[in-house]
């Protein structure tokens, strides 16, 4: 009798295919777009499983043919393969700030979007607010819950242009999108910018602003809050960073 | 549909995937280590013979065992296997993802200036899990177990172990149980995440918001939602936290009770292992208890 295993070879060749998979996204380090990078170390566990696994069914599929027909199964892990390949790649793109909102923190909600507490470090000191990736998340939350202390002072930010209809002609958001544990809870973070000149930004658009804080007053709430807002100053046209998210 | 939406639910799905492979894994590794070495006679002397005291320990567990929703369900079916009473490994299963310390801690962080929500989180998880516990234990027993083929053994009659002639070794043996439990709870797995991702990709937040206030629809809204979105317990505090202000207290705390214990993935995963018609009731069961929480807290 012939021993190959036709059954036994397919899936075989998913968990291969599964094991490079996720090799590549680890060794490129471009695990990071789908999951925090703290739980990569997760990932390279689940990498060797799938090693160990692979190994195992190498050696089944040399098996005689069983009755066990074609296991519809397998399509839904190779459309897994197809879509983490060809088209997940692009990252998530803004579209998904008009779907899961964008979340301004506010002077009336103390709701903290990560997990930390505040040290004296990463509080914002001295009159100049220059926003980094790392600092990104304790600056966006000092700014909003003490609005007032910070009033007047220079701050440089950078991220992408959101615009939506409910805002003015000269008015945009300054966006990043934060991911706590994978991209499937991810949240998107803006401040408000208000600029004086004609210079059209087109959403998607990764610029550094320069501004000075202001608020304006939130509307829409019952409770009378203030919102931050950048009277922007200038703005330069940057590179989308190798890696977009800000990471809690 | 346009190519922006794909390209989110792609990052999205595959998102959603890779971050519960690991625990899943790590479910199905130990189910597999618990089918090996551990034998239906070591868990029975285990086992507390007051029943109370049972599903006591079990819904505390997860102080011990802080296991994710993921690994929790092939953990619990072979539990029950092993002969360990349907209201202990019920009751196992719904607490442990939310009463451990990993998640009250996520849930403390994300509700800075509400440390109630933890307890009630908390507090809220332990007795659901109890209550739904007996209740399923009253009612259902072994039997709410698909039979299926362990190991593969018997596929020839002939009764030889096929594949193990040669190398009889215990490691060989775990490896073989993960990778067909691996298939079998993988495809759940992977048609809950493509659900999950669907919906966040193409469902605007804003039409479930104006429901926010109304005290019996935010509820409703923000059970259905937790069940649809699919987070891991340690993320969703941090989400439920953003619709402070626009949704009721009650519903926030129903989608913190409501998410750990199912979602659409898990009811899915639940499937490769459970009857129908034990899924329908457990279903049934959280969706009440955690309405019934949401509601008495908006109550007050």
């Amino acid at each position: 009798m012939k021993r190959f295993n036709i059954n036994e070879f397919i899936w075989f060749m998913i968990l291969l295919m599964f094991t490079i998979y996720i090799y590549y996204l680890l060794s490129t380090t471009k695990i990071t777009m789908f999951v925090h990078p703290k739980l990569a170390k997760y990932s390279a566990f689940s990498l060797i499983v799938f090693g160990e696994l692979t190994m195992l069914q190498f050696f089944n599929v040399f098996t005689v043919k069983t009755r066990i027909k074609f296991k519809k199964g397998y399509v839904l892990f190779i459309i897994v393969l197809i879509i983490g390949i060809f088209i997940a790649p692009g990252g998530l793109n803004s579209e998904i700030a008009e779907k899961k909102g964008i979340t301004f923190v506010s002077s009336s909600s103390t709701e903290n979007i990560g997990r930390h507490s505040h040290t004296k470090d990463e509080v914002i000191s001295g009159n100049v607010i220059n926003f980094s990736d790392k600092n990104y998340i304790h600056y966006f939350e000092d700014l909003s819950e003490n609005i007032d202390k910070h009033l007047g002072k220079k701050i440089i930010i950078s991220g992408y242009v959101t615009k939506n209809d409910k805002l003015n002609k000269n008015e945009f958001i300054i966006t990043r999108l934060l991911i706590n544990c994978c991209a499937a809870d991810s949240q998107v973070i803006g401040i408000l910018c208000k600029t004086n000149n004609n210079k059209v930004l087109n959403k998607d658009t990764w610029v550094r602003v320069e501004g000075v804080v202001s608020f304006k007053e939130n509307e829409d709430s019952k409770v009378r809050e203030k919102l931050p807002l950048i009277i922007v100053e200038k703005v330069t046209n940057i590179n989308k960073p190798v890696n977009s998210y800000i990471y809690e | 549909m346009n190519a922006g939406i794909l390209q989110n639910f792609s990052v999205i799905f595959i998102s959603i995937i890779l971050e519960a492979l690991p625990f899943v894994l790590l479910g199905v590794i130990i189910s597999a280590l618990i089918q090996v070495f551990i034998s239906e006679n070591t868990i029975a002397k285990l086992l507390p013979k007051n029943k109370f005291l049972g599903i006591l320990i079990a819904s505390l567990s997860g102080f011990i065992f802080p296991i994710c929703e993921c690994a929790v369900i092939p953990i619990g079916k072979r539990l029950i296997k092993k002969g360990v009473p349907i209201n202990m490994a019920v009751a196992f299963m719904l607490s442990v993802p939310i009463v451990n310390p990993i998640v009250l801690l996520s849930t403390y962080y994300a509700f800075h200036g509400r440390p109630y929500v933890v307890l009630l989180r908390g507090v809220g998880g332990f007795i659901i899990a109890l209550t739904i516990g007996t209740i399923m234990g009253a009612m259902e027993n072994k039997s709410c177990l698909k039979p299926s083929f362990d190991g593969y053994e018997n596929i020839c009659s002939c009764g030889y172990k096929h594949s193990y002639k040669k190398k009889d070794s215990r490691f060989m043996e775990i490896l073989y149980h993960v990778s067909t439990e691996l298939y079998d709870i993988g495809k759940f797995l992977i048609f809950g995440a493509f659900i999950s991702a669907a919906f966040q990709a193409v469902v605007p937040r804003e039409q479930i918001l104006y429901l926010g206030q109304n005290s019996t629809y935010s509820i409703i809204v923000m059970l259905l939602f937790a069940f649809l979105i699919s987070l891991c317990s340690e993320a969703d505090a941090f989400i439920a936290s953003t619709f402070i202000g626009q949704f009721t207290l009650g519903s926030i705390i129903g989608f913190l009770l409501l998410g750990p214990m199912i979602d659409i993935k898990n009811a899915l995963m639940l499937n490769y292992s459970f009857k129908k018609s034990f899924i329908v009731k457990l279903l049934i069961l959280i969706f009440v208890f955690c309405f019934a929480a949401g509601y008495i807290i908006n109550a007050f």
